[in-house]
């Protein structure tokens, strides 16, 4: 087991690339916070991590707000004093050309998808500090962060600043904290979903699958792979790193 | 075709016939280790037979599956034999590790054309000619209707990715090294394969090349580290995981990255305010 005795945070837990980075990181020996919103949710996932003799705690969280922040942070102080694996994974997609995107959305997607980075690498300095070893955070960007696509200005540009988050933080929180992105293509869960309500979802994975060189439809599994290696001993010298797993698309 | 996600607690590599060049010492010997750790059976070349063979010798005792080949890696006609060879006695090719490198530091002005030849020979043409042998032999290891499948990892440098002052012939030769990656990785999955390529990009690794470069006693002093976010060097074995996950099925829908290992070093500039 790679992540044993690591005590790993991971927000948006309740669906998604978050819930199955959950349970994997509990198949990989750590013990797991994953927060988000949906309560309901949540107990599934709970019951699934304890069914592999995992451990798992669920905060509620709204990963926008500084004062739930300070609640979460504080609730993982008094528990165990420390964490040693964040993983800033909530976020949101939406879409739209410029002239029809309304200022509050994309103000949504940057409290969401940016200001949950920085008060989540902030809020968790201190704990992150007092882990054994080198802590390490890494922040779910995307490959819409490194390349722009049309009709996407506000998921681009909100995924880009996460990027230059995670290198700034690389710096100042070093040498005790490293920080890295990965930067996923598509990947289809629940977020895709969504944004696709109403369209033919095999025609739309279809669509997804053919327009990257790889044709291969990225899967949570992807992503919680290059997590589990972040968040490991394995990358003990990654710091700074923005690694793309996007089946070679921004590699064109 | 479906290509499984390796389930955890299993051997990433289990299986799987790996080539690594410049297997002889450092990063190179540290690839081999760790994938045949990971359940691999590696086939070490190196230039240098009689340390290849003492290590592989060394890594056979205990208890690992590997195999020593004599390679220099700037040879079309050593590819050759090589890959006959892998194909003859493991039926097929899985992962390559391009690691054999040279780095002769100079200002490219002062630099002669015989070392910048020298460089561009061992570090681009052995990495083309490496890439081109491992992907008709992982064509030829394809079975039935199945997509070729395998997993390229060409060990460049950050100095691929950014100017280090006097190693330009270096800089140069791993620049080349990046981007033919990605060039490489887009012709094989345009071609419907599942051949991955993929960079890794090291800062500074304590290795026999870096302790040739800067003298062993360059690792003992600290200030040599203040620039890195880390305050530290890397090991080979830093880079030999990398590696494994690259080479893994965990990484099956990664090619055409460059996964940078230097603690933080190109992360941004330094200084305070």
């Amino acid at each position: 087991m790679r992540l044993q005795n690591k005590l790993a945070m991971i927000t948006g837990g309740t669906s998604g690339i978050g819930r199955d980075a959950s349970l994997r990181f509990a198949k990989e020996g750590a013990r797991v916070i994953f927060t988000g919103r949906n309560k309901e949710r949540a107990q599934a996932t709970l019951k699934e991590i304890e069914a592999l003799g995992g451990e798992a705690w669920f905060y509620e969280h709204d990963v926008t707000s500084e004062a739930s922040w300070q609640d979460v942070t504080g609730q993982i102080a008094d528990t165990f004093g420390k964490l040693d694996v964040l993983v800033n994974n909530a976020g949101i997609f939406l879409y739209g050309p410029i002239e029809d995107t309304p200022l509050t959305d994309f103000q949504v997607m940057w409290q969401t998808n940016v200001d949950s980075v920085f008060l989540g690498m902030k809020s968790c300095l201190p704990l992150l500090r007092a882990s054994e070893g080198t802590a390490s955070v890494i922040n779910i960007s995307s490959l819409s962060g490194m390349v722009g696509h049309p009709d996407c200005v506000s998921y681009c540009s909100s995924k880009s600043a996460s990027l230059m988050l995670t290198r700034v933080m690389a710096m100042e929180a070093a040498p005790k904290v490293r920080v890295n992105a990965l930067a996923p293509g598509p990947v289809w869960n629940e977020l895709l979903e969504r944004a696709h309500e109403g369209q033919d979802a095999e025609e739309m994975k279809t669509y997804y699958r053919e327009s990257q060189p790889l044709k291969l439809m990225g899967e949570s599994a992807d992503v919680t792979g290059g997590l589990v290696f972040l968040a490991s001993q394995e990358s003990r010298y990654v710091n700074g790193s923005l690694f793309r797993i996007d089946a070679g698309r921004g590699a064109d | 075709m479906e290509v499984n996600v390796q389930a955890e607690d299993n051997k990433t590599l289990e299986g799987s016939i790996a080539v690594v060049t410049g297997a002889a010492r450092s990063i190179g010997l540290a690839c081999a280790r760790r994938m045949a750790e990971q359940g691999a059976t590696v086939v070490m070349t190196d230039i240098d037979s009689d340390e290849g063979r003492a290590r592989c010798e060394e890594l056979k005792t205990a208890g690992l599956h590997v195999d020593f080949q004599s390679l220099d890696v700037a040879s079309e006609e050593g590819w050759q034999a090589l890959l006959d060879h892998v194909l003859a006695d493991y039926g097929r090719l899985d992962v390559l590790v391009n690691n054999a490198g040279v780095c002769l530091p100079s200002t490219l002005e002062e630099l002669s054309f015989d070392d910048f030849k020298r460089m561009t020979s061992i570090n681009v043409d052995g990495t083309f000619l490496g890439c081109r042998a491992a992907i008709l032999a992982m064509r030829k290891s394809a079975t039935g209707e199945d997509a070729p499948i395998g997993s390229i990892i060409n060990i460049a440098s950050i100095a691929g990715q950014t100017a280090i002052a006097g190693l330009g012939g270096y800089c140069t030769s791993k620049a080349a090294v990046t981007n033919m990656t990605k060039a490489l990785a887009i012709e094989c999955a345009e071609r419907r394969e599942f051949i991955r390529v993929n960079s890794i990009h090291p800062g500074t690794v304590r290795s026999q090349m870096t302790e040739t470069l800067y003298g062993a006693a360059y690792f003992d002093d600290p200030d040599n580290f203040s620039s890195v976010p880390l305050k530290d060097y890397a090991l080979p074995e830093d880079i030999a995981d990398a590696a494994v996950y690259l080479a893994s099925a965990e990484a099956r829908l990664v090619t055409g990255s460059e996964l940078t290992v230097d603690g933080g070093f190109t992360a941004g500039i330094g200084g305070e305010f």
